[in-house]
């Protein structure tokens, strides 16, 4: 059948036709084609980079690279730091966008998920339990596919996900990168879910400014300039962001659909002080209210509000730049705008003796502990007596981010040996 | 300046000097149809010639001509679904219609003079089916397989990559 011409017709199939013949194939078979002969081999692994960007988008969901946020930064600091946040091995991605690597990667994630695999059998058997878990979670990202795919080891994502967690925590902490409020809050929200808790909040946050600005510019227009700064009367915007704190616009046009309020009811719920549960729930306590407060308005407006920490109680303070009087808000309480006078009264509330020092912002740093310790609080205070209950492999690990206990974890290898750390994987309790 | 003109007959010919006449409109498919015909009008001054252009397509034999035609005639009526990369799916039936399917379930060196022949004639979208017959062939082949598929003489390349050979051995994993 396979007449001379016919042969001459297959072997000199021009390189268009190649290609497209390529981009239909599957991964297995290009690898086979691959191995045919050097032609191919050099078609495959360097002509068709977007091909096995598309394979891997295809079958990696999670770490295809680091979340964009500080990305480099965070590449840079885990490296120098010890701490693995970065890949430890395979193509450095971050200096091309990889758009000559995918290949490379491909082989990379398919090396490391061979590797994975084997590692979670192990612990399956129980076979070198603690080392082969170690070696899991130092992969990061890059084996959370693996891991979510084997669905009976939900503790390993738990696991995973605290890890990760912990460690953006203390690259906020000790990088020394500009950070945000609301970038700690997302950071510790992420031990307790292995949900992408920062797109979430972004979203909300965004949305909200978004409609706080829409209202503004409808009643003033475009925001006015003084010297360098552009923006508005600051009193008009904290009016609108009352309501979004539940506060009762005089024009319903005002209203905001599904506004904030204080959860007076359930003040001491663990989740009242998750950014991400708060902004999903609408009810929060003072501190993480303030969060989103503070949050909306720079996103917003490009100011930057203060928190203050009162005894007993947390409002949003007005630099003294902004506004010739001093005031503050309690987003609480349905963002109601306060005088010195009314902040001196809810001190005196708690019986504590007002001093003008209480009404000084505290730093990014200080809000964060206090909602961890707020955290902590709400978890632990019903147990306290209960030693048996399994709601301490969460408080345990969550008291090493406290700062006191994180100048004495200097590297990932410490964190995984630190007694506090309970990683579920390993906690006999939840061992068949 | 009768518009009616343009719907006229080309006719396409075969290696073996076989004519098969189609429609200008259908078998404008076809790029290298249009490009043909520009040429022509170009060249021709005489509107009369429009309705009688002959094709010579030497290196397409009648038995391949007949099935590019059959596709032609067939994406007049029933245009195929765009078929995108990466696939979806391994189900040739669910990338593109049953007629498409079933036309390409030919034997392989039909299948490669099919290719050769979409190629030549720039027909994209029977290039793209073709191709994607040709990628469903070789699915599963060995690479020793393969290069008997493609004639390609056995060179061995290098394995510095353990993996690739893995890859290429390993389990039926891949959802595409």
């Amino acid at each position: 059948m396979n007449t001379e011409h016919d042969v001459s017709a297959q072997s000199h199939l021009p390189p268009e036709v190649q290609h497209l013949i390529i981009s239909c194939l599957d991964v297995k078979t290009l690898f086979r084609l691959l191995l045919t002969c050097h032609h191919y081999k050099h078609i495959i692994s360097t002509d068709c980079q977007h091909l096995w960007k598309a394979h891997l988008d295809e079958r990696w969901e999670h770490g295809k690279l680091i979340p964009k946020q500080y990305r480099d930064e965070k590449i840079e600091w885990s490296r120098r730091n010890g701490w693995c946040l970065h890949r430890m091995e395979g193509p450095q991605l971050e200096d091309t966008e990889g758009k000559d690597k995918w290949f490379d990667e491909y082989l990379y994630r398919s090396k490391l998920d061979t590797m994975a695999e084997r590692w979670m059998a192990d612990i399956k058997v129980h076979r070198d339990m603690r080392s082969n878990l170690h070696k899991l979670l130092r992969y990061g990202e890059d084996v959370y596919d693996i891991v979510v795919k084997d669905f009976y080891n939900r503790k390993h994502i738990v696991d995973l996900g605290r890890c990760l967690a912990y460690q953006e925590w203390r690259f906020i902490h000790d990088s020394g990168v500009d950070t945000c409020l609301e970038d700690g809050a997302v950071a510790f929200a992420k031990f307790f879910t292995s949900h992408d808790v920062g797109a979430m909040v972004d979203y909300y946050l965004d949305e909200m400014a978004v409609w706080l600005r829409k209202r503004l510019q409808q009643r003033f227009g475009k925001p006015y300039s003084t010297g360098s700064e552009t923006m508005y009367p600051i009193r008009d915007v904290l009016v609108y962001m009352s309501y979004l704190f539940g506060a009762t616009p005089s024009n319903a046009e005002d209203s905001f659909e599904n506004p904030f309020q204080g959860n007076t009811a359930d003040y001491y719920n663990p989740g009242n002080s998750l950014i991400d549960v708060v902004i999903e729930e609408r009810k929060g306590i003072p501190i993480s209210l303030a969060v989103i407060y503070v949050a909306v308005v720079r996103r917003a407006c490009e100011i930057e509000l203060d928190v203050v920490g009162l005894p007993g109680h947390i409002v949003v303070g007005i630099p003294e730049e902004l506004s010739s009087e001093r005031i503050f808000v309690d987003p609480f309480n349905s963002g109601r705008i306060m005088t010195v006078a009314d902040s001196r009264e809810i001190v005196n509330r708690y019986n504590v003796t007002f001093h003008d020092r209480m009404l000084d912002p505290i730093s990014q740093v200080d809000v964060w502990q206090r909602m961890i310790r707020n955290l902590i609080h709400a978890i632990s205070a019903p147990i306290i007596d209960d030693h048996e209950s399994s709601e301490w492999s969460t408080v345990l690990p969550l008291t090493l981010f406290l700062v006191d206990e994180m100048q004495r974890i200097t590297c990932f290898e410490e964190l995984l040996d630190h007694e506090h750390w309970r990683l579920h994987s390993l906690d006999p309790r939840y061992l068949r | 300046m009768d518009e009616d003109n343009t719907v006229g007959i080309v006719k396409l010919v075969s290696k073996e000097g076989d004519i098969f006449p189609l429609s200008i409109e259908i078998a404008k498919l076809s790029n290298l149809v249009v490009t043909t015909l520009g040429e022509e009008e170009e060249h021709d001054t005489d509107d009369e010639d429009g309705n009688n252009v002959e094709i010579p397509l030497s290196n397409v034999r009648s038995s391949v001509l007949e099935k590019v035609v059959q596709y032609c005639v067939h994406y007049s009526k029933e245009p195929m679904t765009p078929i995108t990369t990466p696939l979806q799916t391994l189900d040739m039936a669910k990338i593109v219609q049953k007629w498409y399917a079933d036309f390409v379930d030919v034997d392989q060196v039909m299948m490669f003079e099919l290719v050769t022949a979409a190629n030549f004639m720039d027909i994209k979208p029977l290039l793209d089916l073709t191709c994607l017959a040709v990628s469903f062939y070789i699915k599963g082949k060995s690479a020793d397989e393969i290069r008997r598929i493609f004639n390609i003489s056995n060179e061995s390349v290098s394995q510095q990559d353990a993996v690739i050979t893995e890859m290429s051995e390993g389990a039926d994993e891949e959802v595409v």
